[in-house]
């Protein structure tokens, strides 16, 4: 069994998704969780249990020291955007796009992006950060836990897309400047 | 000091200004404890956190990757209103262009272009003729095939022909609309809360603006009151014109015409069935020589007429989507096709993420569903070749 990662860095959807499912509290006990200062800050999220919403409350989770915040600074952001063309510059939310910048500046080093999301998934290894990223269905599994889940939370569904996003990044389509090689 | 920050800071300083925003009138809106951050941020002295950039994105209405890397003082596409806002004008403006951008974005991503060109017209309204309009708008409406009702078809397919983008916002007082030219293309704005005969007749008038954009400048409409009226003049009668045929209305008047009369129901039923309001069936008559003015204005006023009238409304009402239905398609495409994040989708589409399947759904789109499953295929020389769902 692949160990659990050092850290994880989960997208919006994932969070929803996590609580929906109930597997948020072991996740978060078995895994160091950063949430992005994005979605921790500007996102409400909500999550859907018995067909009620209810306001996810990260900011309370990150003062009680479950999980942690961790946020880019404009100068890592623009760093990101500057590898993509104006197609692929304009795909991502802000949101996902910190997450990016985090993994690409090293600051969230030994933290694996965990998205449910094609665009977000294909950016990752357009990047060249392929091995930076996992699935939900992948964690889950490296701490024990088993749950059928929705396609675009398992493990060949992120894998999918991030065998599109290394052939777009072999093609240069997305990037700025075009791969020679 | 970075010169990013300096030019980050710029935009912010320009982004305020345009909507008449005070450094602490911005503070306030960012939850800041003082204007001097604002003060800060734009003299490129403090960085910025992602979480305030993406507040700052949304309070001045510019994309992130407009404010890390947009021009600094490139000027906004001018928005001719029918009638001006009388509160935050700016931000109004703001919003429209915002979707505007965006629209054209996702057309551009889905590859879909506008299979026909809007005509434009090189004569200034001053020096515009009745005759020219008239030949205007039946040009427009053989060119669009409207046929003979041509209300009904008319938005539809000056979206999907000419390309143009069709917002609609309760503009409360802010009258009928407003239209707008800029690299994004041609876009009006209606009003949500008009009926949908008003909406029509807005529509056609702001066509009118759209392909007079260049001759008559929206510049000069705003500056000079004479030239203003007559051009709003101009378009009412080029929408009569392109709503009402003049061959295909005689006929049907005729037809309810009894002994010499026509009867109130009959003008009513006959406004509906054009898809316009009765007040613009009947001084079109009037155009054609049919009824005098005085005897329009009579009957407008007529309590009678007007009971007739709104008896029908309820039948013929429609409330449109809160964003237009191609728009939702286009964006719900690019996602498909991850050149939009579902985020980011949601974001386009002015919903929280965890309302967007919902929204979606309204629509009659499932983001749940996978359509990029590949199935083998068998041809018929035998090779295997993948078709993606």
């Amino acid at each position: 069994m692949t160990p659990p990662p050092q850290s994880l860095l989960p997208d919006a959807d994932v969070i929803i998704y996590a609580h929906k499912i109930k597997v948020w509290s072991v996740l978060k006990e078995k895994v160091r969780i950063v949430v992005p200062s994005v979605i921790l800050h500007k996102e409400a999220i909500y999550s859907e249990t018995d067909a009620e919403w209810t306001q996810i409350d990260l900011p309370g989770q990150v003062a009680r020291g479950e999980i942690a915040e961790i946020g880019a600074t404009t100068k890592e952001i623009n760093e990101v955007l500057s590898k993509f063309d104006v197609v692929a510059r304009e795909a991502l939310h802000i949101g996902e796009l910190e997450a990016l910048a985090l993994l690409l500046s090293g600051r969230a080093a030994g933290a694996l992006f965990c998205s449910a999301d094609k665009a977000a998934i294909q950016s990752l290894a357009l990047l060249g950060l392929s091995e930076q990223g996992v699935s939900l269905e992948g964690v889950l599994r490296s701490v024990g836990l088993s749950r059928p889940l929705q396609h675009q939370y398992t493990e060949s569904y992120f894998r999918r897309h991030i065998g599109i996003g290394k052939e777009r990044r072999i093609k240069g389509e997305g990037l700025a400047n075009k791969r020679l090689w | 000091m970075s010169e990013a920050a300096q030019l980050l800071g710029q935009r912010i300083r320009v982004g305020r200004e345009r909507f008449g925003f005070t450094q602490k009138e911005l503070a306030d809106r960012m939850g800041f404890a003082s204007h001097q951050i604002v003060s800060q941020i734009e003299k490129g002295e403090r960085e910025l956190k992602a979480w305030e950039l993406a507040q700052l994105s949304r309070v001045l209405h510019i994309s992130v990757v407009d404010l890390l890397s947009g021009t600094v003082a490139e000027p906004e596409p001018v928005v001719l209103w029918r009638k001006q806002p009388q509160t935050n004008k700016s931000e109004k403006e703001a919003i429209f262009l915002q979707r505007c951008r965006r629209y054209h974005f996702v057309e551009q991503v889905v590859g879909t272009n506008a299979r026909l060109s809007l005509p434009s017209i090189k004569k200034d309204s001053l020096s515009l003729t009745f005759s020219d309009v008239d030949r205007l708008a039946q040009d427009l409406r053989r060119m669009l095939d409207l046929g003979a009702r041509p209300a009904i078809s008319l938005i539809p397919a000056a979206e999907e022909y000419l390309g143009i983008q069709v917002w609609y916002e309760d503009l409360e007082e802010d009258g009928s609309g407003a239209s707008a030219r800029g690299s994004f293309g041609c876009a009006v704005l209606l009003n949500s809360a008009e009926a949908p005969w008003r909406r029509n007749y807005s529509f056609a008038h702001e066509l009118f603006h759209l392909i007079t954009w260049n001759a008559i400048s929206p510049e000069s409409l705003e500056k000079d009151r004479r030239v203003f009226e007559r051009a709003e003049h101009i378009a009412e009668q080029f929408a009569s014109v392109l709503l009402l045929p003049a061959d295909e209305l005689l006929v049907e008047l005729d037809s309810q015409i009894k002994a010499g009369q026509i009867y109130y129901d009959g003008l009513v039923t006959l406004a509906r069935e054009f898809d316009v309001s009765t007040g613009a069936l009947l001084w079109r008559c009037v155009n054609l020589n049919r009824l005098s003015a005085e005897a329009v204005k009579r009957i407008l006023a007529d309590a009678d007429f007007q009971k007739i009238d709104r008896a029908t409304m309820h039948a013929h009402w429609w409330n449109p989507p809160p964003l237009p239905e191609r728009y939702v398609f286009m964006a719900f495409m690019a996602y498909q096709q991850a050149k939009l994040s579902r985020s980011k989708l949601a974001e386009y589409l002015e919903v929280p993420i965890t309302k967007l399947t919902d929204f979606l759904l309204q629509y009659g789109l499932d983001d749940r569903e996978d359509y990029q499953i590949k199935i083998p295929w068998q041809s018929e020389l035998g090779a295997t070749t993948t078709v993606e769902a």
